[in-house]
Order: C-alpha cells, then sequence, then structure tokens
C-alpha cells in the first residue's frame, strides 16, 4: 500500500505542477482511500490499481502536450486504443490512469482534453461529480474527490452496465452506505442530493437499487 | 463469481494490455545497448546489437553532438520499455499463479485485501 500511496502523490505532483488540479475530480473506488482519511471510522476496501478522473473542463488550456512528458518521466506511457482514440496512462510500478468526461452533442464515444493528446471517455451520469465533490487536503496538494452521496449515487446509476464489476461495485456501495446512514448529516446529504436529480435518473436510481438489493431508502 | 477472482482476473487482463504494448512500443526501438569509449580524452557513443549470434557494434558519434545525444535518449527509452516488460511479465505469473492456487483450493477470500502488489 506503501508504494501505491507514494505513486498516487507522484501522480498529485504533476496534475498540480501543471495547473489541472482544479479540473480534475477523482472519481471511481480511490475515493475510498481519501474517505479513510476524512471520516473516522471508516474502512473502505480499495482493490483496482486503476484511477479514474472526471475532467470539468476539457477545453482548458492547461491541457498540453507537456503533461505526457510530465507523466513519461514518472514511468507512465500513454497508451491508446485505435479503435476509440480513448487513452490510458500505463506504468508498470503505478496505475492504470483513465480520464472521463460528460457525453457531448455528438456524443462522441472519446472527448479530445486540451492539447494534451489524450482523450477522455465519454461516459453518462458522471456530471453528477461536476457539483458534487469534497476538497482534501493531503500531500500538500488541494485534491478533489466525488462525495460520498455522489459516490454511491453515480454507481447505482451505472450498475447495470457494469458487468463483471457488479459485486465488487455493490459490496462498496454497501460499506459506504451503511457508513453513511450511521451519520444524520450524511444522510440528509444523500437525500437532498437525491432529489436534486433529474426524475430518470432518481428512477434508473431506484431501479437499479431494487434490482441488485441496495438497500437506500429516500424520503 | 467470488470479487477476489473478478479482481485478479482484471488484473491479469491489464497485466497482458500492457505486455502487449511495451513490446510494441520497445520493438519499434530495437537500438541494442550503449556503450561509451573514451579515446584521446573524448567520449564517443556505440551502440551494440547482436544479429545472429554475432555482437555488431555501430558508432553513433561524440556524446556532445545532438543526433548522438537524440540516439542515447532511444537507447535509454529501449531499457526503460524492456524493464517494464519484465516487471510486467514477472506480474502476470503471479497473478497467474493466485488465481490457479485459488481455483484449486478455493480459499476463503480476504476480506480487506490490496491487489496482490509486492
Amino acid at each position: 500500500m506503501k508504494k501505491q500511496i507514494e505513486q498516487l502523490q507522484l501522480i498529485f505532483d504533476v496534475l498540480d505542477a501543471r495547473g489541472i488540479l482544479d479540473n480534475v475530480i477523482l472519481i471511481g473506488s480511490w475515493c475510498l482511500f481519501f474517505y479513510q482519511k476524512i471520516f473516522e471510522n471508516f474502512e473502505g476496501s480499495i482493490k483496482t490499481t486503476d484511477i479514474d478522473f472526471f475532467i470539468s473542463n476539457h477545453r482548458s488550456k492547461s491541457f498540453n502536450h507537456l503533461i505526457i512528458n510530465d507523466f513519461k518521466k514518472i514511468n507512465y506511457d500513454l497508451m491508446k486504443d485505435f479503435l476509440t482514440n480513448r487513452t490510458t496512462l500505463i506504468s508498470q510500478n503505478g496505475f492504470e490512469i483513465e480520464f472521463v468526461a460528460r457525453v457531448n452533442r455528438n456524443k462522441d464515444a472519446c472527448i479530445k482534453i486540451g492539447e494534451s493528446g489524450i482523450y477522455a471517455e465519454a461516459l453518462n451520469y458522471v456530471e453528477i461529480f461536476a457539483n458534487n465533490f469534497l476538497i482534501v487536503n493531503l500531500f500538500n496538494h488541494s485534491i478533489r474527490i466525488a462525495s460520498p452521496e455522489a459516490f454511491i449515487l453515480g454507481k447505482i446509476l451505472v450498475l447495470n452496465r457494469r458487468k463483471n464489476k457488479i459485486e465488487k461495485d455493490i459490496e462498496a456501495i454497501n460499506n459506504l452506505l451503511s457508513f453513511i446512514y450511521s451519520s444524520v448529516q450524511l444522510s440528509k446529504k444523500l437525500n437532498d442530493l437525491f432529489s436534486s436529480l433529474p426524475k430518470k435518473w432518481r428512477k434508473t436510481i431506484k431501479s437499479n437499487s431494487l434490482l441488485y438489493g441496495i438497500e437506500i431508502s429516500f424520503l | 463469481m467470488s470479487i477476489f477472482k473478478e479482481v485478479v482476473k482484471e488484473e491479469i487482463e491489464r497485466q497482458e494490455k500492457k505486455i502487449l504494448f511495451y513490446s510494441n512500443e520497445s520493438q519499434k526501438l530495437n537500438p541494442g545497448t550503449l556503450f561509451i569509449r573514451k579515446i584521446g580524452g573524448n567520449s564517443y557513443a556505440y551502440s551494440k546489437r547482436k544479429i545472429n549470434g554475432k555482437v555488431i557494434s555501430k558508432y553513433l558519434g561524440s556524446i556532445n553532438d545532438k543526433e548522438t545525444i537524440k540516439r542515447i535518449e532511444e537507447i535509454k527509452e529501449y531499457k526503460r520499455l524492456k524493464s517494464n516488460l519484465m516487471e510486467a511479465k514477472k506480474e502476470l505469473s503471479i497473478l497467474k499463479r493466485t488465481l490457479r492456487l485459488y481455483e484449486k483450493t478455493n480459499w476463503t477470500t480476504p476480506t480487506n485485501f490490496w491487489c496482490f502488489r509486492r
């Protein structure tokens, strides 16, 4: 785990040095690591070596070709899927870094991030993270991570598309959910976020929760 | 299917992807190994490659030449990719062994585990 934390720090060093840390929000299972740091008594198990970032503004000029060079210095290579254009930063001693963005008007599968040469995968529902994040001060950086309520609802929204990862996701949701329900404040935040979502999304959350046996109650 | 098995399978797929990437990228370069000779107070770079069982040395130029510096960088990049490739292969064999052992013995899934990194 120590190695992973060192790698995490290196990634945030690069993102901060290029001035794009304010433009990325950590989503995915590595949020659990940060929740452990923020919330007392929370224990989450992280089981992946991939790390996902949501890009809030993919047109930002801070995203330039130098980012890839900076990542190369810390042993990260840009791997491109020539069919979809999707790119991933891979490292043998580190993580697999993936970027995601909201779906654009053209419904492109991948979206170019600035002039960096990196393409983010366009996904539905990820805009849930755009306004629902926490700022954590760790590794001398202000890191934006998805809020626990957005993490849970975001995961439930895409559950039926997760194929082999369903069991893992359900375990993570239930674990975090039981922690949220132990706090009145967090439960209220979860309800508030749910109420603020579009009707269609709420319907999907309710049907997926029912389908996969997630005990979530909404007022 | 157990979460443990799924995680191992996911990691295996990831390592296989990495192996493919590193071997393709290193094949694109394949500049041989670098060695530097000191002649008359100056340093000169050579590359060494094995072709048909014979070691062939190739003069690259003075280490201060722009072209030589570029070649040296290429050789360093090749070395980095090769070392990553070796690591990925090692990791893959550990993961495959872990999966085989799990399927054979069907041991109890650890409740709070990290992704089998050493």
